[in-house]
This record gives C-alpha cells, sequence and structure tokens, in this order.
C-alpha cells in the first residue's frame, strides 16, 4: 500500500503533539481497524476495547514511527498484534473467563455476551449501508460512474478522467458533488444513533 | 466554509490535493464541521469497499481522552528548554568546583 501524502503529514503533525491531527487518523482508520479485530475475537465488545487500544499503542508508538511502511500498514500491525495478544490470554485463562461469565450471569452484567453481534448492532451497519447504496442509485449517472469508478475500482482521478473523457477538474467536482448528495441522506442517520 | 473548500476536503480525502493539502489540513485541524463530514466521507468510502465492521464505532474520546493523558507523561515536542536542564546542572557543579577550589587557595 503506497503512503499517503494526507497521512504523512497528518503523522508528522501528531509527533509534533497535535492532539487534533491524531483525531483525523482515528476518524479516517476507525471502522477499518475494528473491522479487521473483530475478524480476529469474534466479540463486538472486546473489539471495540482492542480498537481503543489499538489508537493508543500508536500514539504511544508514534514517536519511533519512522514512516519507511505506509501508516496504514503500521497500525494495522499493531491491530494484528493487540487482537492475537488478546486471544493469548484469553486461551491461557480459561478459568478466569469461565468466573467473569458466571459472574456476569449473576449479577446480570452481560454486556460481553449480549453485545456480540446483536441485532442492535447489524442494524446500523445495514442502515447505513442501505442509505448508502439507496444515494447512489438516485445519483445523476455521470456523478456515479465518477465516485463507483473511485470507490469500488480505486481509480485515480487522472484514470477516471481518461475513462469519462473529462478534465480531472470536473471529476473532482463530480466526485464531491457525489459525496454531498449521499452525505445529505447519511448525516440524519447517524444524528439520530 | 465555502463550496471550493468542501470540494478540496473531498479531494483530500482521496489523497488527490498535492499543492493545496497543508493548507486544507490546516482547515480541517481548525473546524469541527469539516471532521465530521471527513469522518462521513470516510464511512461512505468504508461502505462501498465493504469494509464497515459488524458494529460501528467511535473510539475517538476515549482515544482522545488518553492521547491527553499520554502527552503529559511522553511530551511528543521536543521543547529547546529540555536542553537547558542538563547544562544548568553541569553549571552549579562546575562553580561550586571553582568556589573549593579557590577557597583551598
Amino acid at each position: 500500500m503506497s503512503e499517503s501524502i494526507t497521512d504523512k503529514e497528518l503523522v508528522e503533525k501528531a509527533k509534533c503533539g497535535d492532539h487534533e491531527a491524531f483525531k483525523l487518523l482515528v476518524l479516517k482508520y476507525q471502522q477499518r481497524i475494528m473491522n479487521l479485530v473483530v475478524r480476529f475475537v469474534h466479540n463486538v465488545s472486546d473489539a471495540e476495547d482492542i480498537t481503543q487500544e489499538v489508537f493508543i499503542k500508536a500514539y504511544r508508538a508514534l514517536p519511533k514511527f519512522r514512516g519507511d511502511s505506509a501508516f496504514y500498514t503500521w497500525i494495522y500491525r499493531i491491530a494484528a498484534n493487540t487482537a492475537k495478544n488478546h486471544l493469548v490470554v484469553k486461551f491461557r485463562e480459561p478459568r478466569k473467563f469461565a468466573k467473569d461469565i458466571d459472574e456476569m450471569e449473576q449479577t446480570g452484567d452481560s454486556d460481553t455476551l449480549k453485545d456480540n453481534q446483536t441485532p442492535e448492532h447489524l442494524l446500523l451497519r445495514d442502515e447505513i449501508q442501505k442509505v448508502i447504496t439507496e444515494a447512489i442509485d438516485a445519483l445523476p449517472e455521470s456523478l456515479k460512474i465518477a465516485i463507483t469508478l473511485r470507490e469500488i475500482e480505486g481509480l485515480s482521478y487522472k484514470d477516471i478522467a481518461k475513462v469519462m473523457g473529462c478534465p480531472i477538474g470536473t471529476v473532482r467536482s463530480r466526485i464531491f458533488r457525489a459525496r454531498k448528495d449521499i452525505d445529505k441522506e447519511l448525516k440524519p442517520l447517524l444524528e439520530n444513533e | 466554509m465555502n463550496v471550493e473548500e468542501y470540494e478540496q476536503l473531498s479531494a483530500l480525502v482521496d489523497d488527490e490535493l498535492i499543492d493545496e493539502a497543508s493548507s486544507a489540513i490546516n482547515t480541517l485541524i481548525d473546524n469541527d464541521e469539516t471532521k465530521e463530514i471527513w469522518y462521513r466521507y470516510h464511512l461512505i468510502s468504508d461502505a462501498m469497499r465493504g469494509r464497515l465492521p459488524e458494529s460501528i464505532v467511535d473510539v475517538t474520546g476515549a482515544v482522545k481522552n488518553n492521547t491527553y493523558s499520554l502527552a503529559k507523561m511522553l511530551p511528543l515536542k521536543k521543547s529547546p528548554l529540555n536542553f537547558v536542564k542538563p547544562l544548568t546542572g553541569f553549571a552549579v557543579i562546575a562553580s561550586m568546583l571553582v568556589i573549593v577550589i579557590l577557597l583551598n587557595i
């Protein structure tokens, strides 16, 4: 994965103590990291805690990050290792986990059990997916093609311009207008949460 | 923010902003509304690429609190004053040595 210029700049700012720059990296990557971690641990509640831990570890290790690899590759590695360590500890202490589960059942505090793939969790994900798909379907053809070539095919603006036979500036404008229209539908859904 | 700046933000999400990247990043850092848009544009991207997790998370609050406390423990920014402290220590020891020598004379 090639290094993103934006990530590089955000990392440099974060290294100088700019928390807001680091927050932008968290906002950008948190779903992807969560998606990776949940596939390791198969538990939404644990995955949320681990995702949090991953970013805190990354922040702590930031001064040592020299940029030899892309920021995403680096944080992906931290996520995979943290998730693996979590599983090692979990299987090393089966008694402790059995006790935790007993306690949760007795006290009624069974968040860990409840949170594992509950319909509520899946509902928001599915709602977001549905709203975005419908918003894309409703886009004018030129905007739909531009955003699809960008997001699904991963083409650069230059390549999209070649495919669509228009200037790069037009591609940039079409992708922005597509996102703006999709966002108009997505924003109220997230505000209701 | 005007339309041009919003369009720049969208291009920044795609890493297609080169000359204007720094100024767009600074705008993004200073403005909470644009941070929300940044978040939602990446969410759209993740959804379109099938990368949404089972549970949509928002760990920014918890991470921010922790990074604030971490920053206090581990100052990431190198302060020029950090160089002064060891020098001050040496200066004190050196001046004490001079006094001892002078007293012996």
